[in-house]
């Protein structure tokens, strides 16, 4: 699994720590205010990146990237761990 | 023979002319000297003064008050039925000399061996107790102790906070508690052959001498932990620190090398790895290993972020990255694209005629603080 977020650079592919839950390190590690979608790598196409036709948005989306106040907040247990 | 007897103040001499039976010169005193009784009678109230040696060569009965201001003598076996005093005053002094044996040896001394038994008639030693023991005072003992039963059961502090227990602890060991289970143990010595087990704070020796443990080993006393300064710690092997943390938290250590003559003892600045992983990034990333890094972020092309799970104390650190280029079996150099608290961005780049940036098949990274 990875997750994929798009910025001003283009497409972003992010690969977890697999201790954790996805969603949860997604949350933390996709920039602040940017939606990200959670893919099996096998769904990804084969071309390079810089060809894919995809758009993330608040419909599609599977999260967004939090804060470091919404991450404390949603995840306690994981508090004070750095938010980007 | 006439005998000449005082009967309170009066000088009687006996027999006189005519007796056959009893005197009757005084009404208070007897002497029978018919039969073969030969008795010596006193009426109640009356008293007789002896002040010379009165000797008796029969049997003598005493029904009242004996008073004798001498010695007294007595030769054969002295029987005192009833009770009995000895001494009427705090400075007397009532010396035994031979045997004393109190109810069948219930107490016994043996002068000979200088011994004192206590249901016990062959004293083994100085005192010899067979059977139990209450003492409700102190027990001192200067000497050495040794006990050859299996266990001490309890010594149990009677009620109230401290004191010490100790237990059998289910008869195959031996432990220390504080009074009721708490804490505030104050344990001197050692435990031979068992496994001692605390449960609260155990306070070593406050001693600071460098290279010297204060926690060590029964066979390797040069090597254990101690501290060679407030709040400071040491691990010492061989008499000597090989690893400090001092009070600040930073770390010393000896170098592993053999290099010049003091490599390993003496101590230097450490500096941990503070993040690392090992991940692969051709077109894609997938992170394999890692320690305080939570994901890999792919870019672009040769492009990868690091990110921390715990933020680097700031953006001043070191960091080493080894990699191999995709497909082409090559090493590649790397810069630092961005070196933030929270994240690390290195670009690799190939170093042979077509200079740019390459997918990397595997990357191995090491951060430093």
């Amino acid at each position: 699994m990875v997750i994929i977020y798009i910025d001003n650079e283009g497409i972003k592919i992010m690969s977890p720590n697999q201790n954790y839950k996805i969603e949860m390190i997604a949350d933390k590690d996709v920039p602040i205010g940017l939606f990200y979608k959670i893919y099996d790598v096998s769904q990804l196409p084969t071309e390079p990146k810089e060809t894919w036709d995809l758009e993330i948005n608040q419909s599609n989306a599977d999260g967004i990237g939090l804060t470091q106040e919404e991450f404390d907040i949603k995840y306690p247990e994981y508090k004070g761990w750095s938010v980007k | 023979m006439s005998v000449t007897v005082n009967v309170n103040g009066v000088a009687i001499s006996y027999p006189q002319t005519g007796d056959s039976e009893w005197g009757d010169e005084a009404t208070d005193f007897a002497i029978q000297t018919g039969s073969a009784f030969g008795k010596l009678g006193l009426s109640t109230g009356t008293s007789v003064d002896i002040t010379s040696t009165l000797d008796v060569t029969g049997a003598t009965t005493l029904d009242s008050t004996l008073t004798v201001a001498g010695t007294t003598t007595l030769n054969g076996t002295a029987n005192l039925n009833g009770n009995t005093n000895l001494g009427n005053a705090n400075s007397d002094t009532i010396a035994v000399t031979g045997i004393l044996n109190v109810d069948s040896g219930t107490l016994y001394v043996n002068p000979t061996d200088n011994r004192v038994g206590i249901n016990d008639s062959t004293p083994s030693e100085a005192l010899d107790v067979t059977g139990n023991a209450l003492i409700s005072g102190t027990l001192g003992v200067t000497g050495n102790t040794t006990i050859t039963g299996n266990v001490i059961t309890s010594i149990v502090k009677a009620s109230g906070s401290g004191g010490l227990t100790i237990d059998s602890n289910g008869g195959t060991d031996v432990a220390l508690f504080g009074a009721g289970g708490g804490s505030g143990t104050t344990f001197y010595g050692g435990l031979n052959g068992t496994t001692a087990t605390f449960s609260d704070v155990i306070y070593a020796d406050d001693d600071t001498t460098a290279n010297t443990p204060v926690i060590s080993f029964t066979g390797d006393t040069n090597t254990g932990i101690g501290r060679s300064a407030a709040d400071t710690l040491d691990l010492i092997t061989g008499g000597n620190s090989r690893f400090r943390i001092e009070s600040t938290g930073q770390i010393k250590g000896v170098y592993e090398s053999q290099v010049g003559t003091d490599y390993n003892t003496t101590l230097h600045n450490g500096y941990l790895i503070r993040a690392w992983a090992k991940f692969t990034g051709v077109s894609s990333t997938t992170l394999e290993a890692s320690g305080n890094i939570t994901s890999v972020t792919y870019n672009t092309t040769g492009d990868y972020t690091l990110n921390y799970t715990t933020n680097m104390p700031d953006a001043n650190y070191g960091y080493s990255a080894a990699s191999k280029q995709n497909g082409a079996g090559l090493g590649s150099i790397n810069y630092p694209s961005s070196v933030a608290v929270g994240s690390l961005r290195i670009v690799f780049v190939n170093t042979d005629a077509s200079p740019g940036a390459r997918d990397q098949s595997f990357i191995s990274v090491v951060v430093f603080r």
